[in-house]
């Protein structure tokens, strides 16, 4: 190896952890539950522990949610008025907080405002207010209780609670207010709220479905499906089919299930921590499709309703306008971060006056019926900064396109390229075109072994695909950022 | 050996470059222990979800890396640049990386050159690891060391 890399490691491997710190490792070794093997125990342990710990704090809470829970009762009254639209938002009202040793609090209390259903407002933002003031209450109990009872120890003690805004729609506002709760071990609990913008009252889920309509089957067969793929796939771990422990298996969703609605309209049925799966599942949530429910929805689903023409005409609108938001958005954040780089830079040697410059572009390497290409580039004197992105637009169907987009699904489209790619490498480094690390004998896990699945690509103006690599990719700083035309006869077969 | 215990071989076997590794994002001690205890933790949870055992490192490195960018984040943690005494006159910013010694470099970096050189170099892992470990394509991890060795001025050819 070169010798100042060995220097650095050198000086690498003095760093060494404590004594101390290896024992505290072991004992979390030791001490954290095997959830592969002992499932059941963790469980039932951990249950009664997550109680026992929590004790006149975490019951207190859920005691007092269960008199908040939303019943269709609640709502009626409380959602008489009749409405008219208005700009409906929701502030942070208010916000506790307390630090002191390891005891932690953070409390934010959502507002809404603009409801034209005055009663209906003041009554939620009471509701938000007295729900804060007792997690405050009861954490202050708390603190006393357990600085009394632990006088010489830093008991770690935490409770956060915040909101979020899921859905701020014409149609709906959907909130969610959570609290997290650090006790030993931590806990959650979600309260989801979702006010219906034209009647100008809280949606409860039974009505928004026909009456006497039975929607606990379809979603709860639905859910259940999911979780399996869910297990299946490794993404999350839900107790279904779980044998160890029969009881402990999702069957159905409660009648009043907590749910809201999202951006696109869609039921979303949520479940608290551990009413589904262990501590770290977390409260899931589930987006129910509309062809699963579409037949028992009270309002029918809006695209029904409409011809097709203009349906089609609004959903392709629609895409157009997502398309747009993400573009913009994407070459904001993309311009931000060069002037990041660049300011960092600048800033590091700003005593020494460096000459320093950096350009930011873009190039329309198409702009057909079909396609837009274009490129965005920045390239900079310093050479630590270089970045570029390409996008193509399929004009049809207003989308981006991936490469893998303009192949056969399932079609294998990397090695063709790729062994197209690395013999126009071989052909250019034999004619001193351009060098590139191909069959690099000095370095031979520097070879080119092949394209990415995502490799950034164009279209050029003859409709051909052009793949791209970043400067250094393929090749030293002096092989540029180099392109290669793939020609038609070679994934002719594969393409679309 | 089922997951579970592959794991607690990787973390007894290797604390000490985990610890190391957390150090190179955090450069301080009490706050790489921070940050290995939480990664050890996280792993023991998320252990299941493990769904091939030959990258348990690589997997158990990225918990490190996610971790570590996170307590950063939190803390707003800026490194500072350090006085380089007297120098008049401009010059250019290649030559202002020559008048640094090289761990004063390595720790200057971009993090995103700095982590495959120490993945590469100090760790040791082949670049298909590093690419599982930062979940990026192998080439854009091939682009990433070549940067970093350039600012340290190391040829290509000299690594083999």
């Amino acid at each position: 190896m070169n010798k100042k890399l060995e220097v650095l490691k050198k000086e690498y491997e003095s760093i060494q952890p404590s004594e101390a710190f290896r024992q505290k490792i072991n004992t979390l070794l030791e001490q954290t539950p095997n959830l592969e093997q002992s499932n059941q125990n963790w469980f039932q342990k951990h249950k009664k522990s997550f109680h026992a710990i929590a004790a006149g704090f975490a019951i207190a809470v859920v005691g007092f949610i269960g008199t908040l829970n939303m019943s269709p009762a609640f709502a009626a009254t409380v959602s008489e008025l009749p409405g008219m639209s208005s700009v409906v938002n929701v502030l942070t009202f208010h916000k506790y907080e307390f630090s002191q040793g390891n005891m932690e609090a953070e409390v934010v209390t959502p507002e809404i405002t603009g409801l034209s259903n005055k009663e209906l407002e003041q009554a939620l933002n009471k509701e938000f207010q007295e729900y804060s003031a007792k997690i405050i209450e009861n954490f202050e109990k708390d603190v006393e209780d357990l600085q009394s009872a632990f006088p010489q120890d830093e008991p770690h003690m935490g409770i956060f609670s915040d909101y979020q805004v899921k859905t701020n729609t014409e149609d709906y506002l959907s909130l969610d207010i959570f609290v997290t709760n650090i006790a030993g071990s931590s806990s959650e609990i979600h309260k989801y709220y979702t006010i219906d913008k034209h009647t100008n009252a809280l949606v409860t889920l039974p009505e928004l479905f026909q009456e006497g309509a039975d929607y606990i089957t379809p979603i709860s067969e639905y859910i259940a499906q999911e979780m399996r793929r869910q297990n299946a796939s490794g993404e999350n771990f839900y107790w279904i089919d779980y044998e160890d422990v029969p009881d402990w298996n999702f069957r159905f969703i409660d009648p009043n299930q907590p749910f809201y609605i999202n951006e696109s309209g869609n039921i979303v049925i949520c479940f608290q921590e551990y009413e589904v799966g262990p501590g770290s599942s977390g409260s899931p949530c589930f987006e129910i499709p509309q062809n699963i429910i579409k037949n028992i929805l009270a309002t029918p689903v809006q695209s029904n309703s409409m011809d097709t023409q203009s349906a089609s005409q609004q959903s392709e609108q629609l895409s157009e306008q997502a398309l747009i938001q993400k573009l913009s958005e994407d070459f904001q954040q993309y311009g931000q971060s060069v002037a990041e780089s660049f300011e960092k830079d600048a800033a590091m040697f700003s005593e020494n006056d460096p000459h320093m410059g950096i350009l930011s572009s873009y190039t329309v390497h198409t702009n057909t019926e079909d396609y837009l290409s274009i490129q965005i580039y920045t390239v900079s004197t310093t050479n630590t900064l270089f970045m570029q992105k390409y996008y193509t637009i399929d004009k049809h169907s207003n989308t981006l396109l991936a490469l893998s987009d303009l192949f056969q699904k399932g079609a294998d489209y990397v090695t063709p390229i790729s062994e197209y790619i690395i013999q126009e490498m071989r052909r250019q480094n034999a004619s001193g075109e351009n060098f590139y690390w191909v069959d690099y004998e000095a370095v031979p896990d520097w070879s080119f072994q092949g394209i990415a699945e995502d490799q950034p690509f164009f279209i050029n103006a003859s409709g051909n695909i052009v793949v791209c690599f970043d400067k250094y990719e393929v090749g030293p700083g002096s092989s540029g950022s180099p392109c290669f035309e793939i020609p038609q006869n070679i994934i002719s077969d594969i393409l679309l | 050996m089922n997951n579970r215990q592959l794991l607690e071989q990787l973390i007894t076997q290797q604390l000490d470059n985990a610890y190391r590794f957390a150090y190179t994002y955090t450069k301080n001690q009490a706050m790489s222990e921070d940050v290995v205890s939480e990664s050890v933790l996280k792993a023991l949870k998320n252990i299941h979800t493990l769904k091939n055992p030959n990258y348990i490192k690589t997997w158990f490195y990225r918990i490190i890396i996610n971790t570590a960018l996170s307590y950063l984040k939190k803390e707003n943690q800026v490194i500072p640049f350090t006085d380089q005494g007297e120098q008049s006159g401009a010059i250019s910013f290649e030559e202002q990386f020559e008048n640094m010694d090289l761990h004063e470099i390595i720790e200057k970096m971009d993090e995103k050159y700095r982590t495959v050189l120490v993945l590469r170099f100090f760790e040791d892992m082949t670049l298909q690891e590093i690419a599982y470990t930062l979940e990026e394509n192998i080439n854009t991890i091939k682009s990433r060391l070549y940067r970093g060795l350039s600012l340290l001025k190391i040829e290509l050819e000299e690594i083999s």
